[in-house]
């Protein structure tokens, strides 16, 4: 083949690539649609509760909407989501995303503003459960990812311990070890999973001292003293002997559980009180909730986060007054209920005076784990740039762990990737 | 021409031919050839979500070539495409040739026992190897505790993470490649062996001079296949490890995934896409050219 004549030719490729890009991109990107058509509301859920709600009390609740549907795997709701604003068509009007992966998504401005319907409200939630891009408000949290300590509390008193009330992480740390002596190292009060998770939990204990990586501008914000202390503190832990290596998703992991391997964990509801229900009904009555520890005595009580959801509208989509009206319907009475039945901790904080919200749980001893949990918020934290941040702490903090690098080290590395955001 | 030939042409129009492989490019134009040029026209744009891409000329290859994170995951994946190839070549020449040591009956037998991982699920199989790999209950770790080598951090460790990944992939496509060049061997005519075997070679010097060197196209097949496919490391590496630990196993595929639909810069992620097929590209014409030199040679 004649080498100019190729050479033309990717050329034109390229060109007509780039035009064909750009037209598929064009200034209607993320446009209405059918204008006509403002009662059809398309809402993507990856929640396998939140259709029977939805469907039932919500589309009763407003029968002026014709409500579709969509499930999606929480592992692809985003790459759709990136795909259908990018199509610029067939955008679904409310979206429930991770709350993680809010962050990123609400900087580019492509979501509802609230600030309207919920600004009023900010009162109404503890701080950082207002969540939102670019100075707007584009939704709050449900089922946020209060942490808390579960204990195994039968476990522990067979060797005579018991976790006090209003414990510090001292006292923790202390019963810790005396469980480990008692027990010839084989049964556990803290757990460190692998990856990803682990960097999550490392990233709730921070978030507990009141530490966050970006401020609510989206500008690296870290205090780097806590940031080390906390992983010096978790590293110090499993340099002990002290922690669990493990993860929740592993089926090991609860075989671990119900031979008292694991005695107790720092964990959300969703998966600390619903997976221990599902997953070791045989101990209930043995376990109890022990709300965050505090880091000294006498401080103010806060937990971490870890995880949450919430709904947003798109702001290009056909029908953003149903998008409206839907994410407010979660704050009326029939929608606290139902995040109440189907996420457990309410964010909303005159939920108990709507609803109630008394609920003793028989497998925590009649504890009403719910409003304990709830009970203690955690500090502001901005989940901006999360992907890179959430990797760039998951490598630093598994070289920590491999004793690669020190806690000052790793916290040093995760800055310096972070700073070149 | 034939008389079979000029039957068949008076028989069928000349377009017939063409209607035949039609299909195939109706499809392999819009969903291959189209969505190869759109990645290499996004890589020249910057493509903020739900907003009208815009020219930036180079801008997307020069972040990426400057990322050293993009740097890592192309080591990564360079490591493991190396070592599972040091590996997995010499281990399929040598099931293939215990293979035509077998009975005719017994080779088939033991060819679709071999066959069977290729065909099944890669999370599946990812999933099994997790179980297996996993270091307090893991079959694996059970084996070697009991000689007192146990346990052994598979996927925890970042030294071990991406050879345990390697050796996932080699038992998933070690028959496949074994059969292929089982299929190989089997063309060699068995004249050249009895004439090496009547000048004294022994089986060594057969299996150099002979076996070897007619063996090559074959070989060549094998070795570009199992490198692109080596290339294109993902589904495993997210299942058993995401990456870690510490990046360890990090590969280009996971690097342009993140950059896509996880930083949502479509722009990135095609410039890298386009890096890596240089990169592929690169490696397949090495890798013929390695072989066609030992030819002349």
């Amino acid at each position: 083949m004649n080498r100019g004549w190729t050479r033309r030719a990717l050329m034109c490729g390229a060109v007509a690539a780039v035009v064909a890009a750009a037209a598929c991109g064009s200034d209607d990107a993320g446009s209405t649609g059918d204008e006509g058509n403002v009662d059809d509301l398309e809402i993507w859920v990856f929640s396998s509760s939140a259709p029977p709600v939805i469907e039932d009390d919500f589309a009763t609740a407003f029968p002026q909407y014709d409500v579709e549907i969509v499930e999606i795997p929480i592992a692809d709701v985003t790459q759709r989501l990136v795909v259908a604003l990018q199509g610029g068509d067939d955008l679904p009007d409310v979206v429930q995303l991770p709350l993680r992966e809010s962050g990123g998504l609400f900087s580019t401005g492509q979501f509802l503003d609230l600030s309207e319907e919920l600004g009023p409200m900010e009162d109404d939630f503890a701080e950082g459960i207002l969540v939102g891009g670019n100075g707007e408000i584009n939704s709050f949290t449900m089922g946020p990812g209060n942490m808390g300590l579960w204990v195994n509390q039968a476990a522990l008193a067979e060797h005579g311990l018991a976790v006090p009330e209003n414990p510090t992480w001292d006292d923790v740390v202390a019963i810790a070890r005396d469980l480990d002596a008692a027990s010839g190292g084989t049964q556990y009060l803290f757990v460190q999973p692998p990856g990803t998770n682990g960097a999550n939990m490392f990233n709730a204990f921070f978030n507990s001292r009141g530490g966050t990586w970006w401020n609510e501008d989206g500008e690296l914000s870290v205090d780097e003293d806590l940031a080390t202390e906390t992983l010096e503190f978790m590293v110090d832990l499993d340099q002990e002997g002290l922690v669990y290596h493990g993860v929740w998703t592993d089926a090991t992991y609860w075989d671990a559980i119900r031979s008292e391997e694991i005695v107790g964990w720092t964990m959300n509801f969703g998966v600390g009180s619903t997976s221990l229900q599902e997953n070791v009904p045989e101990q209930s009555g043995q376990w109890r909730l022990v709300t965050w520890p505090t880091w000294s005595e006498g401080d103010e009580q806060r937990t971490g986060v870890f995880g949450g959801s919430l709904y947003a509208g798109l702001d290009g989509a056909d029908n953003p007054q149903g998008a409206r009206d839907f994410i407010m319907w979660w704050l009326e009475p029939e929608g606290l209920q139902a995040q109440s039945d189907t996420l457990g901790l309410v964010s909303y904080q005159p939920a108990a005076e709507e609803i109630d919200l008394d609920i003793e749980d028989p497998y925590f001893g009649g504890q009403n784990v719910r409003q304990e949990l709830a009970s203690v918020p955690y500090p502001e934290f901005h989940f901006f740039h999360w992907p890179e941040t959430e990797a760039a702490i998951t490598a630093a903090v598994d070289q920590a762990y491999a004793g690669d690098l020190t806690p000052d080290e790793a916290v040093a590395q995760i800055v310096a990737e972070l700073s070149g955001l | 021409m034939t008389t079979i030939a000029r039957r068949a042409s008076r028989k069928y129009p000349a377009s017939t031919p063409y209607l035949f492989i039609a299909p195939f490019f109706l499809l392999f134009i819009p969903f291959g050839a189209g969505s190869v040029l759109l990645a290499l026209g996004i890589a020249f744009v910057d493509w903020p979500l739900g907003q009208s891409p815009e020219f930036v000329g180079f801008d997307k290859f020069a972040t990426v070539l400057g990322d050293p994170l993009f740097g890592q995951a192309m080591g990564n994946t360079l490591y493991m495409l190396v070592g599972f190839l040091l590996a997995l070549l010499p281990l399929c020449l040598f099931v293939a040739v215990l293979l035509k040591q077998l009975r005719r009956r017994t080779a088939n037998v033991v060819q679709v026992v071999i066959f069977v991982p290729i065909t099944m699920s890669l999370i599946a199989v990812a999933l099994v190897f997790d179980l297996l790999y996993n270091e307090r209950v893991g079959f694996v770790n059970g084996v070697l505790d009991l000689i007192g080598l146990g346990p052994v951090p598979f996927l925890t460790d970042a030294d071990l993470a991406p050879w345990s990944i390697i050796a996932l992939r080699i038992w998933r496509v070690l028959g496949y490649y074994a059969v292929i060049l089982f299929a190989g061997l089997q063309s060699i005519p068995d004249e050249f062996y009895e004439a090496a075997q009547l000048d004294g070679a022994g089986a060594w010097q057969r299996f150099r001079h002979v076996t070897f060197p007619l063996l090559k196209p074959v070989t060549l097949f094998v070795l570009v296949a199992s490198s692109i496919a080596a290339w294109e490391l993902f589904a495993e590496v997210q299942v058993l490890t995401d990456g870690g630990p510490a990046r360890s196993t990090l590969t280009a595929v996971m690097y342009i995934f993140g950059a896509s639909f996880e930083q949502f810069d479509l722009g990135k992620g095609a410039a890298a896409s386009v890096v890596l097929a240089f990169a592929i590209i690169v490696s397949t014409v090495v890798a013929s050219r390695l072989l066609r030199s030992d030819d002349r040679a």
